[in-house]
């Protein structure tokens, strides 16, 4: 067959489809995919970097060692990490099992002193070739009973039909944490990256503090010992979805209370996930919400008057919830014009057929489909949140933010305005910002 | 065990080999993979990809597919990615999981060809070896196309074979080393293919001699001498080692045969204790290896770690495993290697840095050398004699 003559401008139209015929929760069909030089999203080993005093051993090829041997390094931590290299034998003639064990062994005498944790990390193959996993972790933990052994995975060819291989080490995470007597004036925010915004731009931290509980993030632990106390927080709170199976695991674990702090941003589903918070703890906190409220509205007129009619894009790497976003937006009389995101959670219906009748502008746009390596710059210069959103527009006008940026609540209006002008005020250099690993981790480059 | 490594990272893989190689043919690089690879790639091991287009690609394999053998859906994939962009060629990479379960990528690169009317050829990699030899495969599959065809040799001119960032990360290190041989009286037809013009590839056949800077080329090389008789040389014309490069070119332009200069050299002082070593991909370590030995008059031990051809590799120098490295290396007084080595340093050893962006990427990139130059080489030099850091 010969190739089809295909109108140039016909070439996005697998990739980017006015809302208004986009599909529900899948706007584009699965294809080939396209990386994007934006890599500020947080990967398998800035997750578990965050372990007090722990280490990470992979076992791949090289090709899978690369990615995460170079982003150690290039948090400076590359003295945490070590690697065992497969080679064609190890799969052809080889026992996996034990080539894994070794290779693991091996590691921790070159290590000379130990590690308070150990992440292990085997790889898909290691499904695919029959690897028995909990012979190897008996063993280890037999020999090494010093050290805590933390069953994590790569193996991202399950990740698109079960659990991601995030998802997996966060809920391993959880288990150091140690079955402590229930203390209400501590809780967990389980699985989150980004540390919490100050009060004036993050809801949970302003109440938390006003009623005097101690909200534990692992970021903020120093040693792993410190960390496994705050098992004794009295509720595991978690925010995004990625942080679901961990929470609720722990939660499991240790009989403890959960709740979903899903990072909404309208008034219809902010106030009832602040109520249930409330209600939990006992608080009243109508007075507090109605001045919250006022002021995060303020901040709002006060930026759609500096802003304008500018359009307006999102991604879902700067945005937890991107289509509850975009509405808040819109219905402020702000103009987005563009949200990149390959698909959506059932959770967001609501927010979809919002903007299917009130965003007649919003274009929705893949950031996998192959087509989208020759994304056009657009004619008028656009506002990006999210560094995703910043590479496909060339914008230097940008908010580089990754999960919310700490924001929660009214005070994420707050804060999310502020980053919006500050963002259309000092345009700023693409490459640099975008192209680093992990945003808010240590970086050398 | 060898395979087991907590100072040093290892080297970009075969997939990402295959693909700096590929970069900027015109082509479509796909590689069947889950996820990992592409990003990978782009973020650590490729230099071009923000600013410069390039369509390399992954399937986005899952479980199942990969369990069934869902092909069709690969096919159909590409079919339709390739029908949309409009690449020259497109280029199938496996990855670890389709070669455990054998996945016959000859037959899908028929299938796709069927559909398209561009060449479809596959490139053996598993994800399981390093750049060298993903990249070696791939310049060896784009000597084996059929649109390139013998024409008259023209007298004094050369293709570059091996030439990619991995290796050559440096800016301008394509135009200086054209410079080079041009100053020489040299006319390069093609280069494969850093800073390229992809046609040229299509003249290589009318070239007198094929330079290979990397082992990466070497394959490349031989099949163009099976197809068109064309000898090669391997080495880097840096330091005083560059006019010999030069020397082994017009010999084999006048009887035909393969040269590697530098073996001679590096192989005269090896029973000397050396003092200095040079860590790094096997054409380019021996070749500035050999400049150093030449303008030193000192033993020059070379360490390989990476994969090569046997014969491109000075005596005794490919090293493989963190620890064997370490042994060898500390041998020397002083080591020129990229600056991720240093943590196998022994206290009384010096670095000289000499940035690879195989190794180490990103990391120091800023840093990156163009030994072409030889201001740059002359940096290296003064280095290795005087100013090593400790």
């Amino acid at each position: 067959m010969m190739l089809k003559q295909i109108r140039k401008a016909d070439i996005f139209s697998k990739a980017a489809v006015p809302i208004s015929q986009a599909a529900f929760p899948n706007p584009f069909n699965p294809g080939l995919e396209y990386n994007t030089p934006e890599h500020s999203h947080w990967n398998i080993v800035h997750i578990g970097m965050q372990l007090p005093e722990s280490r990470q051993i992979y076992i791949c090829g090289d090709n899978c060692m690369r990615g995460v041997v170079m982003t150690a390094a290039e948090m400076a931590a590359s003295d945490r990490f070590a690697m065992v290299l497969l080679q064609d034998q190890d799969l052809l003639d080889s026992d996996l099992t034990q080539v894994t064990l070794r290779g693991i062994e091996d590691c921790i005498e070159k290590w000379q002193t130990h590690p308070k944790a150990v992440l292990v990390f085997p790889v898909c193959l290691h499904h695919f070739m029959g690897t028995d996993m909990d012979q190897v972790y008996e063993i280890l933990e037999e020999k090494y009973p010093d050290i805590f052994w933390l069953k994590c995975w790569m193996d991202p060819i399950m990740q698109k039909r079960g659990t991601t291989p995030d998802e997996r080490e966060r809920l391993e995470m959880t288990r150091p944490l140690y079955d402590l007597p229930e203390d209400l004036s501590q809780a967990n925010l389980i699985g989150m990256d980004v540390p919490l915004a100050g009060a004036a731009e993050n809801d949970l931290t302003a109440l938390f503090k006003r009623g005097g509980i101690q909200l534990n993030e692992i970021s903020k632990c120093q040693d792993f010992e410190t960390y496994r106390q705050t098992g004794a927080a009295g509720l595991e709170l978690y925010i995004s979805s990625f942080s679901k199976l961990a929470a609720e695991g722990l939660a499991k674990r240790l009989k403890r209370p959960c709740l979903f702090m899903d990072a909404l941003w309208n008034e219809d589903e902010i106030d009832p996930a602040l109520y249930a918070l409330g209600d939990f703890y006992g608080w009243d906190l109508a007075a507090w919400l109605e001045t919250r409220k006022a002021q995060a509205e303020e901040a709002v007129q006060f930026a759609k008057a500096q802003i304008g009619g500018m359009p307006i894009a999102i991604d879902t790497v700067g945005v937890l919830r991107p289509l509850s976003l975009a509405r808040m937006l819109t219905a402020h009389g702000f103009n987005v014009v563009r949200l990149y995101a390959d698909g959506f959670s059932e959770a967001e219906h609501e927010d979809y057929l919002w903007l299917k009748e009130h965003a007649g502008n919003l274009t929705i746009c893949s950031t996998l489909r192959p087509e989208m390596r020759r994304w056009p710059e657009p004619k008028e210069k656009v506002l990006a949140i999210g560094p995703r959103a910043a590479w496909f527009e060339k914008s230097p006008t940008f908010v580089q933010m990754i999960e919310n940026g700490g924001l929660w609540g009214y005070g994420a209006w707050i804060g999310l305005m502020k980053s919006m002008m500050d963002a259309c005020a000092h345009p700023k250099a693409v490459k640099p910002v975008i192209t680093q690993k992990g945003w808010g981790c240590a970086c050398t480059l | 065990m060898k395979t087991v490594y907590t100072k040093i990272p290892c080297y970009s893989g075969d997939v990402s080999g295959a693909a700096s190689a590929l970069f900027e043919l015109g082509g479509m690089v796909v590689i069947h993979d889950p996820s990992g690879c592409n990003s990978t790639y782009n973020t650590h091991d490729e230099i071009r990809w923000y600013e410069q287009e390039s369509l390399i690609f992954i399937s986005g394999l899952n479980d199942m597919d990969a369990i069934v053998g869902n092909d069709e859906k690969f096919v159909a994939d590409v079919v339709e990615a390739a029908q949309s962009l409009h690449p020259r060629f497109v280029a199938l990479c496996n990855s670890p999981i389709p070669y455990i379960t054998g996945t016959d990528f000859e037959a899908l690169a028929a299938m796709i060809e069927d559909q398209l009317d561009i060449p479809v050829f596959y490139i053996q990699t598993n994800g399981l070896h390093d750049y060298v030899s993903g990249a070696a495969g791939a310049f060896a599959a784009v000597a084996e196309q059929e649109m390139i065809q013998p024409i008259k040799t023209k007298p004094h001119s050369v293709n570059i074979l091996g030439l990619t960032p991995l290796d050559f990360d440096a800016p301008g290190s394509a135009a200086s080393l054209i410079q080079k041989l041009e100053a020489s009286g040299w006319q390069v037809v093609s280069n494969w293919a850093l800073d390229c013009e992809p046609d040229e590839i299509l003249q290589a056949g009318s070239a007198a001699v094929s330079l290979v800077v990397s082992s990466t080329g070497w394959e490349a090389a031989q099949i163009l001498k099976r197809r068109f008789g064309i000898p090669a040389v391997a080495g880097c014309p840096v330091g005083g080692f560059a006019p010999l490069v030069i020397d082994a070119m017009n010999q084999s332009e006048a009887d035909g045969k393969n040269r590697i200069p530098y073996a001679e050299i590096l192989s005269a002082k090896t029973n000397l204790k050396p003092e200095t070593a040079v860590v790094g991909e096997a054409v380019g370590a021996a070749s500035l290896g050999a400049a150093l030995a030449l303008d030193q008059g000192k033993a020059v031990q070379i360490t390989v770690p990476t994969e090569s051809p046997a014969a491109l590799c000075p005596k005794a120098s490919r090293t493989d495993g963190e620890s064997a490295i370490e042994d060898r290396i500390n041998r020397a007084d002083c080591v020129v290697a990229d600056p991720l080595y240093h943590t196998l340093l022994h206290r009384d050893t010096a670095l000289v840095p000499y940035h690879h962006f195989a190794f180490s990427g990103r990391i120091g990139y800023d840093q990156a050398e163009n030994v072409f130059e030889d201001s740059a080489y002359q940096k290296i030099l003064e280095r290795t004699e005087n100013g090593s850091i400790k």
